[in-house]
């Protein structure tokens, strides 16, 4: 019984001593630049050129243009993020077109807006865990 | 008492194990300086704010480990091959003892523990680089480089084993034919049964 506990010990010290260049392969690592949390790490606003878009048949006229990288949460397979748009932008006139890259959508994400008096809403959809905790860019144009 | 098999299988996986962090060590420390790359140390960690940087860093360091390991494979292979005592060429032996030089003559319970010890290194460390490039954590290169490595290394040694097996059933059917016993022994031996 004796010889079993010492050979096993031994085959444990060598397991350990086996297992200690491994340890080697933790002393590098890396921190996500963006949080893995649902929120916004970047808002880009572009003020269009609306003469450039518009003509005489009184089509919508592109005002604003905003642009956001979105870091969805895993957590859940629907995300909204609140209050997206400034308050000067919300009044009965505007209209707004939310959009984002093809891979995306082809990712099975879809994105759109709730649209209130006092808020715009941007909802996101994935049924994929994977595709959850992508950064999407985000694009919302102001109509008018 | 205790088996004399995981004393020394013990005792020659020491070396290389301390070799391999050493080599990751220094392999992070070397790249980091050379590439002049940002990072923060926390706690003992080395953390990279860039994940092309990690993987790039990750990479040629655990290239660093693996170089170390094929050093080690290249050694026992080279030493299962040439300076085996079962199957050493003889004017190479009588050379080597002549430069007293005996000592790189290794006798196959050496070698065999030797060569266990490095194979699993180098399997495991494969297995630690295909699990990274699974995770996207290193480039697929160094996975299928050591795999193709690791698979000639054990090749080469299970050739030598082969060897051995032959060697030892020659001697068997000698004995059947002659009716005398064979022994083999080495220069050094002989030269004191000489003495």
């Amino acid at each position: 019984m004796k010889r079993v506990i010492y050979n096993t010990g031994l085959v444990l010290v060598l397991m350990a001593v086996f297992a200690l260049p491994l340890m080697g392969f933790g002393f590098v690592s890396y921190q996500e630049e963006t949080p893995e949390v649902l929120g916004l790490s970047t808002v880009k606003s572009t003020n269009v050129n609306a003469s450039a878009v518009s003509n005489s048949n009184k089509a919508p006229e592109v005002v604003e243009q905003f642009e956001y990288e979105v870091v969805l949460s895993r957590d859940s397979s629907q995300q909204t993020l609140y209050d997206v748009m400034p308050a000067a932008y919300l009044n009965s006139q505007n209209k707004f077109i939310v959009f984002i890259p093809q891979e995306f959508k082809d990712k099975g994400i879809s994105v759109s807006l709730d649209q209130s008096d006092d808020s715009l809403d941007l909802n996101f959809a994935s049924d994929s865990e994977l595709t959850r905790s992508l950064t999407i860019p985000a694009t919302i144009l102001v109509l008018n | 008492m205790v088996s004399k098999t995981l004393i020394k299988l013990i005792d020659y996986a020491i070396f290389p194990a301390v070799l391999l962090v050493a080599a990751k060590i220094i392999g992070i420390v070397f790249l980091l300086n050379y590439f002049k790359v940002d990072y923060t140390v926390d706690s003992y960690q080395i953390v990279l704010s860039n994940i092309p940087n990690f993987v790039a860093i990750n990479t040629y360091s655990s290239l660093f480990v693996f170089l170390s390991v094929i050093a080690g494979l290249i050694w026992v292979t080279v030493k299962a091959h040439l300076f085996h005592d079962t199957h050493i060429n003889p004017i190479l032996s009588s050379r080597l003892f002549s430069m007293k030089m005996e000592e790189v003559i290794h006798s196959s319970e050496v070698l065999y523990a030797q060569s266990f010890v490095w194979l699993s290194f180098a399997w495991l460390t494969t297995i630690m680089f295909g699990i990274h490039y699974f995770f996207n954590l290193s480039e697929g290169w160094l996975f299928y480089l050591a795999i193709g490595l690791s698979t000639l290394a054990t090749a080469l040694l299970v050739m030598d084993i082969e060897k051995e097996i032959n060697y030892d059933a020659r001697s068997v059917k000698n004995d059947d034919d002659s009716g005398f016993k064979t022994k083999v022994i080495s220069f050094g031996q002989l030269r004191k049964e000489w003495d």
